[in-house]
């Protein structure tokens, strides 16, 4: 799988490079030269990926596992989703509500304890609010809250 | 009638003083109707209140901390935090000559808190076809000064005059290498292309190099790695100071008070003549209210001391042109870069 | 007046006590904010210079000297807690410091890094106070062709950092280098891989790709591995102290990383990643345990540290002599200079003594300061780790995104950072390295650009990279970082044979 892959971003790359007009002054090299070069490295890892896999993948320390189980996509999956939502509302219901229910939802599926979980999750909103828009000058999205 | 809030940045456009006897108030109340009917006439619409920014501006700078235009734009920043003008905060957005920073400005249509700071970049890049961006998609805003263009190199540099540097270049043009700061068909590159046309040699053999800015650009001509750099003289100022640089002229019309013993192009016999010129341009579709904001807030900068000590400082020359006259000016400008770039044979628009 | 003179000179007017109130709001502020995932030095000064408002200059710039070792302290304390670089600076501490924590030893991660980095930081302003003047003149003598020597020298040393498997190695390797190409090209204004997207067209920032690489798919996979029952406690072991062992291995590391991240400080351009790079690859070479680099090996943490801060105090000697940034942080303490209406150049030393010697005295109070702050706040940090996992890793994600925001205030950042971050899931899962990625990222920039530079120069005659001595040295260096892991693994496996 990895090689594929591998090898389709080379090729799509490949094609984006080719694609580029050439500039009217440039230097003597031009703004192509690199990204073929860096083209032809991955097909070349490519090539090696494969020639790896055929002959099977020296064993590395315990972090190789294979490519994820079908429940990790899942779990990782609504975890993504879950953070998509979350960077949706971001501007749109503002940081503080948009924290809240993010880490309220997160940390009610993985710590469990719900009221644990909320006055946390109320409690870190609210901290870090403060600490950074009003102590440090940064600029955080109020959203629907008046603030 | 438009409203006379004291709060209102604008001054009162017939004058004011606090304690006026009747007659004046008189006088100035038929002024100011005369003010609204012609605001009026030439706005076509009912007239607009004035604008004044409701949060920080954003001031976009499109070189890295330390080169020119980011200078002035946090020198004008801190003439306005210190006389309370308008909050506002520099933002650098570095790349492509400049068209980061304008590509970014012009998003914000009909929003006056993002203005930038512009060269000639603002009229080469779409001629260059780096950007279809071009004045029409841009709110021109006032002209604050220029630059002069100077031409250095080391102090133990074999070349001595202008005149050996022109001599140099016409025996053969790409025996210099040549630093034009950050962008190739800038008003910088156009300088060396204009002497090497003086002489007879092809511009197009130029051996130009850019790099991150005027200080890098500095820091390769003192380290001997390029001959020579032509960029805003105040890159070179600094060094000339301590001896370490040499500038062997400035393409300005005539010679400037900062630097009384350098000539310029033209007396040395080159007709050369360019102007390293700042604007300032907002993003597209800004209204009338918003316009005037800047061109009342930038004459009154001009007007300061600060200003007037960061204009001497930095050998700027001092010149100020209001929206109006500076988008006439810049069509000016437009006609001829094109023509330039065309001879040069990099036009591409 | 000599150097010395000039130097208590300028330890009268920091050590008044408005400008040591100063130092320490400012060491304060820097680590709070640079505490955060994606906030360095750079984005630190930039978010907090606005405070310094109203202050009068010297004092000001001496806040802002205290904010940049601040974040420089901060940032090395996520790269070691929660595996996530504060900039570019802090990913070689990242690598070991981490593991050092997951081995329980987070402690003693800490703690070398404070001490490390406190030497470091000392050293080099005294260095920085003894020989600006001279280097400043070597400085000089790096053009287009010497960076590029030395760009190739770093990036030999992150390709050996591929691990066990060359391909993968390679493929992180690659794909950071095609990171690198997106955006506007510097030298032809052309645009590159950005889809018209105008958020793209000033490149993809090195800090959303960190954050998601590092940190984000850190989150994605403690909390999978909480839901599978698999949750990986970080224990303490041990003190929170370094054993004697761990200080006796320390001390040579430290000694060189801080002149390697000197020297390499007072390049202008480039900055403190590549004295990281550089030392991390250098104790690597040296050590007789090369293959447990990667597992929590000390010399990792403090070596890069090191480097890390010593290269601050190189940084300024361009800055203060010639008027150029060495790094992004000394950027923008340019620009904080020039607001201030000061000229940084080759004048500034002799037109503003008081200031110049103000703010290289205060960096020595700075560097007290913050070992002072920050021992203590290792016991505090430590017992950050014990939030329940499931509290405490959404908040890291929130976190994340307030910093990336903070520095952007884009939400497209946000989620090129998801994206990230899955990709960085992947990758651990896959078992393919990430370092490569991220430093190919930071360095692929600036190899094309000075290649194309010398090559312009040189009217594309490519034996300008064998003219100069520091060329030449430096592709020896490339030359022997690649070809000594070779040799000595095929030097390994001929000895077993003799008995």
């Amino acid at each position: 799988m990895l090689p594929a892959a591998t090898l389709a971003l080379a090729v799509a790359y490949l094609a984006g490079t080719l694609a580029m007009p050439s500039p009217a002054i440039a230097d003597p090299l031009g703004p192509q030269i690199f990204p073929l070069l860096i083209a032809g490295g991955l097909l070349l890892t490519a090539l090696l990926l494969a020639l790896e896999a055929w002959h099977g993948l020296p064993a590395a320390p315990d972090t190789a596992q294979g490519p994820p189980a079908l429940q990790s996509i899942r779990v990782v999956g609504g975890i993504a989703a879950w953070t998509a939502l979350y960077i949706f509302g971001f501007e749109r219901l503002g940081f503080p509500i948009a924290t809240t229910l993010f880490l309220a939802g997160l940390m009610m599926v993985f710590h469990g304890r719900a009221w644990v979980s909320l006055a946390c999750a109320v409690g870190f909103s609210a901290g870090a609010w403060l600490l950074f828009t009003k102590l440090l000058a940064v600029r955080l999205p109020a959203g629907l809250l008046p603030l | 009638m438009p409203p006379t809030d004291p709060k209102t940045l604008a001054p009162h456009p017939c004058g004011s003083s606090p304690a006026t006897p009747r007659p004046d108030l008189e006088r100035r109340s038929l002024c100011t109707a005369l003010a609204a009917t012609g605001a009026l006439a030439v706005g076509g619409v009912s007239a607009q209140p004035a604008w004044k920014p409701s949060r920080t501006v954003e001031l976009v700078v499109f070189a890295s901390p330390g080169g020119g235009n980011d200078k002035a734009a946090r020198a004008l920043q801190k003439i306005w935090a210190d006389n309370k003008i308008v909050d506002a905060v520099v933002a650098n957005r570095v790349g492509g000559g400049g068209t980061l920073a304008y590509s970014y400005v012009s998003q914000k249509a009909g929003d006056g808190h993002y203005i930038a700071i512009a060269q000639a970049g603002i009229l080469t890049n779409q001629l260059a076809g780096r950007t279809p961006l071009s004045l029409a998609d841009m709110t021109v805003l006032p002209y604050i000064g220029t630059e002069p263009v100077s031409l250095s190199v080391r102090t133990d540099s074999p070349i001595r005059t202008l005149k050996d540097f022109a001599d140099r270049l016409r025996k053969d043009p790409s025996s210099l290498t040549i630093s034009p700061g950050s962008t190739l068909a800038s008003t910088n590159h156009f300088v060396v292309a204009l002497l090497a046309r003086a002489v007879g040699a092809d511009p197009r053999k130029l051996r130009m190099v850019t790099f991150g800015g005027g200080a890098e650009a500095a820091a390769n001509v003192l380290g001997g790695h390029i001959d020579a750099m032509v960029n805003a003289s105040n890159n070179a100022v600094p060094h000339v100071q301590a001896g370490k640089m040499r500038i062997l002229g400035l393409a300005s019309p005539k010679r400037v008070a900062s630097l009384p013993d350098v000539p310029t192009f033209r007396e040395s016999g080159f007709d050369v003549l360019q102007d390293s010129w700042y604007v300032f341009m907002g993003p597209r579709g800004l209204a009338a209210p918003q316009v005037a904001f800047w061109d009342d807030v930038f004459a009154r900068t001009m007007k300061t001391p600060e200003w007037k000590k960061f204009v001497a400082d930095n050998g700027w020359e001092y010149g100020f042109k209001p929206s109006r006259e500076n988008e006439a000016f810049l069509r000016k400008e437009w006609e001829e870069a094109r023509s330039i770039m065309s001879d040069l044979g990099v036009l591409k628009a | 007046m000599d150097a010395f003179g000039y130097l208590l000179q300028g330890f009268s007017v920091a050590a008044t006590p408005a400008n040591l109130g100063y130092v320490f709001l400012g060491c304060v502020l820097g680590t709070v904010i640079g505490v955060l995932p994606g906030i360095g030095p750079a984005a630190a000064i930039a978010l907090l210079l606005p405070i310094t408002y109203g202050v009068e200059p010297t004092s000001a710039l001496i806040m802002l000297a205290g904010i940049y070792y601040g974040a420089m302290y901060g940032g090395s304390t996520t790269s070691i807690l929660i595996n996530t670089p504060g900039e570019s600076s802090s990913v070689m501490t990242a690598l070991d410091g981490y593991r050092m924590a997951r081995n329980g030893r987070a402690g003693a991660a800490l703690a070398v890094s404070a001490i490390a980095s406190f030497v470091a930081g000392t050293v080099s302003v005294i260095l920085l106070t003894l020989l600006a003047k001279p280097l400043a003149a070597f400085a000089l003598r790096f053009g287009p062709a010497e960076y590029f020597t030395l760009m190739l020298f770093a990036m030999t040393s992150v390709a050996a950092l591929t691990g066990p498997s060359l391909p993968r190695g390679l493929l992180s390797l690659f794909l950071g280098l095609m990171l690198a190409t997106v955006g506007i090209d510097l030298q032809s204004g052309q645009q590159r891989f950005t889809f018209n997207l105008p958020e793209l067209q000033d490149g993809i920032g090195f800090v959303v790709v960190v954050v998601g690489l590092f940190a984000l798919a850190e989150v994605f996979s403690g909390l999978e591995d909480l839901l599978r029952g698999r949750p990986e406690v970080v224990r303490l072991s041990g003190s929170l102290w370094l054993t004697r062992d761990e200080w006796r291995r320390s001390v040579m590391p430290i000694v060189r990383g801080t002149g390697i991240g000197f020297f390499k400080g007072v390049l202008p351009g480039a900055g403190a990643t590549i004295a990281t790079i550089v030392s991390y690859s250098v104790e690597r070479m040296l050590s007789r345990e090369r293959h447990r680099f990667g597992t929590g090996m000390i010399e990792g943490v403090a070596g890069p540290e090191a480097a890390n801060n010593a290269s601050t105090g190189g940084a300024m000697v361009p800055l203060l002599t010639l008027g150029v940034p060495g790094s992004g942080s000394t950027a923008i303490l340019l620009a904080a200079f020039i607001m201030y209406g000061l000229q940084p150049g080759p004048m500034l030393f002799e037109k503003r003594p008081d200031l110049v010697w103000g703010l290289i005295a205060s960096m020595y109070i700075g560097n007290v300061v913050l070992l002072i702050l920050n021992l203590p706040l290792v016991g505090v940090f430590v017992r950050l780790l014990r939030i329940p996992i499931g509290l405490l890793l959404p908040m890291v994600i929130s976190i994340s995104a307030i910093g990336i925001f903070a520095v952007s205030g884009n939400v497209f950042e946000l989620w090129l950072a998801l994206g990230f971050g899955l990709l960085g899931y992947l990758f651990r899962r896959l078992d393919v390295p990430v370092a490569p990625l991220v430093l190919a990222l930071v360095l692929g920039g600036m190899v094309e650009q000075s290649f194309r530079q010398a090559m312009t120069i040189s009217g594309a005659d490519p034996t300008v990279f064998l003219r100069s001595p520091i060329c030449i040295v430096f592709l020896c260096a490339s030359a022997l970082a690649l070809a000594v892991p070779v040799l000595w693994r095929l030097w390994r496996r001929a000895r077993p044979a003799s008995a």
